[in-house]
């Protein structure tokens, strides 16, 4: 189960990477056009902000994997590992949850927009798209805090 | 009930964030119970289901996952030990050489990177190792490597400037115009704070071996394509050909390029960079999930304006109000990290700055010289102790070196990084010279 998790988790935040570094390369595509033949990539903004948000949501289970998310451990260095540890379980059973529930309404955003019909302004994409694609990096974020929390000693390898 | 509600929920996040929560949850979690409170169940559970895209879609945010990836192509692709070889190659041969090379270095790498924990982590990775290995004093190679990192984010491209730029709806070409002469200011001093401290402790730092001017100039090819990558993406900006994310979107392929060219960067490292920026992105805009709730908490609250009222009816000369401002942030930087200091009191600090009187300037460029003031208080937050998130990073590769002793020598550095704050808010000229240049 951990081992599937690892290796969907750093997947998907390769398959998030690989579309930042493709969307690098249609946004120099669209200069180029702009500047030999005045002709941008039409809608090349609008790409970019719906593929940035969905690799943004493809890193998430890999960043909750490896605990890189910032917490201040000043306060508490002098506290015992395991005492460390405790309070790293509370913490990774916490993002987990806001993780899941950030994916509900993610997900209960997406029955809104397909409802209401709305589209992006220049190339017309369904809006319910990129709100659908924040949920698959939510919900697995989720689930890897929690497991966290109720595996510590798993984590307590990874930094 | 409202007066004292938000002011609960600051002290619960600090609460929060000292039992070590996630700073985004210490933020999320007194965020949700103040929206909860000030405006019931419903309007949180609406207010939820576009938080995400809504922050995760903007496209002036986009620069900053890819300036991280640059920044991590350019670590992977070798071009830091490049630099670290030209800047030794030239200034080795001085005394406490190793480390002004390290500060000019880390300068060099700031120019493509906007990262100041990036930054120190890239260098020292370079630079702590020859150190060590010309017997410099521990705690005072990782603090010129934790002071050196800083020049990440002080020299554009900044991360953090590129979030002042949006917070304030401010051009970020101005902002990375405006940084240049104090970033280049702050590398300088940093040397001479090194130089003075050798006069004084001159064992702390001994000299290299003289290199030849031949060969100097020889380190140079290595550290062209920075240079080339630098002026590629500033003169872009600068001069209104890319938006700042077309410019970040050109220099990331370019060191990607140069980094395979060279033959450093291999698949394996390109994953590797791919995965580095996948963990600092994911903090970073978690960071901005939290405090976007927390703030919309506080807005419902009458916090804001109390605190707007309190900076604007001050009975204090406009400047002494900067400075008290500026005092308060590198004391709030001890306790909290910068960029969510930064989100938080940002959407109430700068309206009522604005309002002030200083030296005269228009809108625009008080709030160009604020951003730098801020960059700056910033700076002394990440290597200020109790919590200096650099000192911590460059830590972790000298685990023999205690922290205590690293804060020591960290103060030479700040000696530096106050005369500079000194000089940046007595003469916004500073700030101000190359902004009239951009477009």
């Amino acid at each position: 189960m951990e081992r599937g998790l690892r290796a969907l988790a750093t997947g998907l935040a390769l398959a998030g990477g690989a579309l930042l570094v493709g969307l690098a390369g249609l946004t120099v595509a669209s200069i180029s056009g702009r500047w030999l033949a005045s002709r941008p990539i039409t809608g090349d903004v609008e790409l970019v902000q719906l593929g940035v948000a969905t690799a943004i949501a493809l890193f998430l289970p890999y960043c909750q994997l490896h605990r890189s998310h910032l917490i201040v451990d000043f306060f508490t260095a002098r506290f015992s590992g395991p005492m460390q540890r405790r309070l790293d379980a509370i913490g990774s059973a916490v993002a987990g949850a806001v993780f899941l529930l950030l994916a509900w309404r993610a997900g209960a955003a997406v029955l809104d927009m397909r409802a209401a019909g709305e589209t992006t302004m220049v190339l017309g994409v369904p809006l319910w798209l990129p709100y659908a694609a924040m949920v698959p990096g939510l919900a697995l974020a989720g689930v890897t805090g929690v497991l966290a929390a109720v595996r510590p000693a798993q984590a307590a390898g990874e930094r | 009930m409202i007066g004292v509600a938000p002011y609960l929920l600051f002290a619960g996040m600090l609460a929060l964030m000292a039992l070590r929560w996630p700073i985004w949850t210490a933020m999320f979690v007194p965020g949700a119970i103040g929206y909860l409170w000030l405006s019931g169940l419903d309007p949180l559970l609406a207010s939820l289901k576009g938080l995400t895209f809504a922050r995760f879609s903007i496209y002036d945010l986009a620069v900053i996952p890819l300036f991280l990836l640059m920044g991590q192509l350019a670590t992977q692709g070798g071009l830091s030990a490049a630099l670290f070889r030209a800047a030794t190659a030239f200034v080795g041969h001085w005394r406490g050489g190793l480390a002004q090379a390290s500060v000019l270095a880390c300068a060099a790498f700031g120019s493509i990177c906007g990262s100041s924990v990036a930054t120190a982590a890239t260098i020292a990775q370079v630079a702590l190792p020859e150190m060590r290995r010309y017997r410099y004093d521990g705690g005072f190679a990782t603090a010129t490597l934790a002071a050196g990192g800083t020049l990440g984010i002080l020299i554009p491209p900044s991360v953090v400037l590129v979030l002042y730029a949006i917070l304030t709806e401010q051009s970020i070409a101005k902002l990375f115009a405006a940084a240049l002469v104090p970033g280049f200011i702050a590398a300088v001093l940093y040397c001479v704070a090194i130089a003075v401290f050798m006069r004084f402790r001159p064992a702390f730092g001994p000299a290299e071996p003289r290199v030849p001017m031949r060969q100097r100039l020889g380190t140079l090819a290595a550290v062209a394509p920075v240079l080339g990558i630098f002026l590629l993406v500033l003169v872009g900006i600068y001069g209104g050909v890319f938006t700042a994310t077309e410019a970040a979107s050109v220099g990331a392929l370019a060191t990607a390029v140069a980094g395979f060219a060279a033959g450093q960067l291999t698949v394996r490292r390109f994953a590797r960079a791919l995965l580095t920026t996948a963990q600092t992105t994911g903090a970073i805009f978690m960071i901005f999930i939290g405090a976007d709730l927390l703030n919309s908490a506080l807005a419902l609250s009458q916090m804001p304006a109390q605190i707007a009222g309190l900076i604007t009816q001050a009975d204090l000369p406009p400047v002494a109000i900067v400075a008290c401002i500026m005092l308060f942030y590198i004391v709030l930087g001890g306790v909290m990290d910068e960029l969510s200091m930064l989100l938080l009191t940002l959407p109430v600090v700068f309206p009522a700055v604005m309002q002030l009187p200083l030296y005269g300037l228009g809108y625009e460029h008080k709030a160009v010289w604020f951003g730098i003031l801020l960059l700056t208080v910033v700076n002394i937050g990440l290597i200020a102790p109790p919590i200096g998130l650099n000192v911590y990073v460059v830590g972790m590769q000298a685990r023999d070196v205690p922290v205590a002793r690293t804060y020591r020598f960290v103060s030479i550095f700040l000696a530096a990084d106050v005369l500079r704050l000194v000089l940046l808010v007595a003469a916004p000229i500073l700030s101000l010279w190359l902004v009239r240049f951009v477009r």
